[in-house]
């Protein structure tokens, strides 16, 4: 009996110390999300020009959907990514951009009931063939680069790839709030918004306790 | 005679200047109905613009009202809350929405309806071709996403079989709503384009209207097959956002459908249905050319009224074209040709030895002159027979006249044949211009010289009154030589007289005006003065000595 709790409490402080002897943890933040821009014109105008309803106010277009935040170290690269889905529903995508480790599959499902031929207009070669109804897609990210994707059938349909260099990258949710399980170390923090990547100083070491807070203006990055 | 000719000219002129503007005045005309035609059916494009924006409105009231009904909102909250959009539910709200429907008022009943949740998920469909099929999102369309957003708009969409669709979508908001998103979802209503639709239209604008995807014909008032390479073109040469300027923007284009001719506008329809190249065109026959005798058959008896025709101006126009054809024919062909003939009726009494040229204009004065001439010809055969027989017979006994007393003598009384009618002298009233056939017979030739001589010593010198006996006997012998000098020197003096006048073609034509002039105003003078004055010595006939030399001998020839 007497080596018993000797043997438990080894165990214990073993599986105590794995996670901290795999280095990660969790980082969780906060980015103040821009004011929402005004509503474009309409794509496709009608006889009359649209109307606001006298009930309520309109709805302002949401920001959260076009944000993506991404810890990037200097050294580390992403070793066998996991594949990533981008679904199709209706005329557009389920999420408008997508985020997609370089390295690393990226999933496109065709959950309509049309087949839809997809491009990318910076690269031709990206996507090849149409996606059939409830049918899959598998596209290779292999550059840090962003790519616009669009149908030939369906004029509306648009969303962005986001080439990621790094496998630690979220979404952000209607408020802000983030959250990523990362390894120990120094990270660069980034953010993407609707058409690239925002130059920011913030970096985050890991393990980080707290919260991040993501402030100031989101300005493209200068290149 | 030069006006009157001039005057034809312009008659006939007139006359084919009236006709060509016959022929030539329905083409403009014609023209201007083409284009009047043209405008306006412009206009009734843009009427149509109006009217389908009109229609928009309509739709998107009844939208607002259907989307307002709580029924709707009650199903749509409840798919709202649902997972997963399941068959039962479909058929559940799609019952709801069909009692909504039918309950529907007015004369623009929705061919199909949409529920859409939240989250862009299909709760059901009414009347559409798919309303079986499951459940689906559809966000991303435009019209989709701005309903839920809080928008009320419209759009054109294409649906399966070429089908064109005039859609309305309004959101789903609950009034009083205490949780945060009042906003449950969207309906959408759709309105069917077909060919009642166009005729209700055609009925408003009065011209034929089509709605046309691609070159597939979707709805039109009149079926015919127009040309659809040319609409396209029309179509392909549209640009610019604001699609309502179309049928300002462009011309009307002429079209053919089998054997009709057409004149159409075409404007691109707007909405998601632009994207498949949907437009309508507005078109009515082309006029029918009508051309001169068209033009004739349309003419009406109220045309010919004096209200609507100037008959006064016509009526006017011929009466002077008319006055001033007879008119100068009157005074230059009429009275001359009168004048003419009186005199030469006067020369063959013996009332004058000659033709007055100059009383005679243009062609009348050269008869006038032909026939002096030849006069002049007799008179110097006649003296030349005259010598060459007192050659032959010697000269004539004193007291006698001479060769003309022999010939006279020596003619037989009577006529080879037999006795000629005894001829009585001829009555004191004998006119020249009298009858033959009534008047007896024609008087002796010595009658007849008889009846001349004391006319012709009326005008001649009166040297010549001397009775015969006293007369010295200059024909016994070969008359004198300053005798014959001094006929010459007449004849010479008379020739050149002539050629003074404006007939001779040589002398300048200032000269010729002057003396024209001169002798208009000399006209009531008698031959006498104005003989007397030509024999004056002139500057301009001795300028021109050499001129009436030749005038002399051209007239002497």
């Amino acid at each position: 009996m007497s080596k018993r709790p000797g043997f438990a409490l080894i165990a214990l402080l073993v599986v105590a110390a794995l996670p901290r002897a795999a280095g990660a943890g969790k980082v969780t933040g906060k980015l103040e999300l821009p004011a929402p821009p005004e509503r474009p014109p309409s794509a496709t105008r009608g006889f009359l020009d649209r109307v606001e309803n006298q009930i309520a106010d309109v709805q302002k277009p949401a920001v959260a959907p076009f944000l993506l935040v991404a810890l990037e170290s200097d050294g580390a690269k992403a070793d066998n990514p996991a594949d990533v889905t981008w679904e199709i529903v209706g005329d557009s995508f389920g999420k408008p951009i997508v985020g997609v480790p370089v390295g690393g599959n990226l999933v496109i499902v065709n959950a309509t009931r049309t087949p839809r031929a997809l491009s990318a207009a910076e690269d031709g070669k990206l996507i090849d063939g149409i996606v059939n109804p409830n049918g899959q897609k598998p596209v290779k990210i292999t550059a840090a680069k962003v790519y616009t994707i669009t149908a030939a059938n369906a004029p509306y349909l648009r969303g962005k790839i986001v080439g990621v260099p790094s496998t630690h990258f979220a979404y952000v949710d209607a408020t802000g709030k983030f959250e990523l399980d990362v390894p120990d170390g120094s990270y660069k923090v980034r953010v993407f918004y609707r058409d690239g990547w925002i130059e920011r100083d913030e970096t985050v070491t890991v393990p980080f306790k707290g919260e991040l807070q993501l402030k100031g203006p989101l300005a493209p990055a200068k290149k | 005679m030069f006006w009157s000719k001039i005057w034809f000219f312009i008659v006939t002129t007139v006359a084919v200047v009236a006709l060509t503007f016959a022929l030539l005045m329905p083409r403009p005309a014609q023209r201007v109905l083409g284009d009047l035609e043209r405008r306006s059916l412009s206009e009734a494009c843009n009427l149509i613009t109006i009217l389908l924006e009109g229609d928009a409105r309509v739709r998107l009231d009844l939208t607002s009202q259907f989307a307002r009904t709580q029924e709707i909102i009650n199903a749509i909250d409840q798919a709202n809350g649902a997972d997963k959009i399941d068959e039962a539910r479909m058929e559940s709200a799609r019952t709801v929405a069909q009692q909504v429907l039918a309950r529907t008022k007015g004369k623009r009943v929705p061919d199909f309806a949409i529920l859409v949740d939240r989250r862009g998920r299909v709760v059901t469909r009414v009347k559409t071709a798919d309303e079986k099929d499951p459940s689906e999102n559809v966000g991303g369309r435009p019209l989709i996403d701005e309903a839920l957003a809080g928008y009320l708009r419209d759009d054109l969409w294409v649906g399966g079989n070429n089908a064109l669709y005039f859609v309305t979508a309004a959101p789903v908001v609950q009034l009083n709503y205490t949780k945060s998103d009042p906003y449950f979802g969207a309906v959408v209503l759709g309105h069917r384009v077909e060919s009642a639709f166009a005729k209700a239209l055609k009925e408003r604008i009065e011209a034929d209207v089509g709605f046309f995807i691609d070159s597939t014909t979707i709805a039109a008032s009149k079926t015919v097959a127009l040309d659809q390479t040319m609409l396209q073109d029309a179509v392909g040469k549209l640009s610019g956002g604001d699609f309502a300027r179309d049928c300002s923007a462009n011309k009307p284009i002429d079209l053919r459908a089998g054997t009709e001719e057409y004149i159409a506008v075409v404007a691109r329809l707007p909405g998601e249905a632009a994207d498949k190249k949907a437009f309508y065109a507005v078109y009515a026959p082309r006029p029918a050319e009508l051309g001169f005798t068209g033009t004739l058959n349309k003419i009406t008896k109220g045309d010919l009224d004096f209200g609507n025709f100037p008959w006064l101006l016509v009526g006017g126009m011929f009466i002077v074209m008319l006055a001033g054809g007879v008119a100068l024919m009157l005074f230059e062909a009429d009275r001359p040709l009168r004048r003419l003939t009186a005199e030469a009726v006067r020369l063959a009494k013996g009332d004058m030895e000659r033709m007055s040229e100059d009383a005679h204009p243009g062609k009348f004065g050269s008869i006038a002159r032909s026939v002096n001439i030849h006069i002049d010809k007799l008179g110097r055969d006649a003296k030349s027979a005259k010598k060459d027989l007192d050659q032959l017979l010697g000269p004539a006994p004193e007291g006698s006249l001479g060769t003309i007393d022999l010939l006279a003598t020596a003619l037989p009384s009577v006529r080879p044949g037999g006795p000629g009618p005894s001829a009585p002298p001829p009555p004191s009233e004998f006119r020249f211009n009298d009858g033959g056939s009534g008047s007896g017979p024609m008087p002796a030739p010595d009658a007849r010289r008889r009846r001349r001589r004391p006319r012709t010593r009326s005008r001649a010198p009166a040297r010549r009154r001397r009775p015969p006996a006293a007369r010295p006997r200059r024909r016994s012998a070969a008359p004198p030589r300053s005798a014959r000098r001094r006929r010459a020197a007449r004849a010479r003096s008379r020739s050149r007289r002539r050629c003074r006048r404006r007939t001779c073609p040589l002398l300048p034509r200032a000269a010729r005006r002057r003396r024209r002039r001169r002798r208009s105003r000399s006209t009531t003078t008698s031959s006498a003065a104005r003989r007397r004055a030509a024999r004056r010595p002139r500057a301009t006939a001795r300028a021109s000595t050499r001129t009436s030399s030749r005038c002399s001998i051209s007239s002497s020839r």
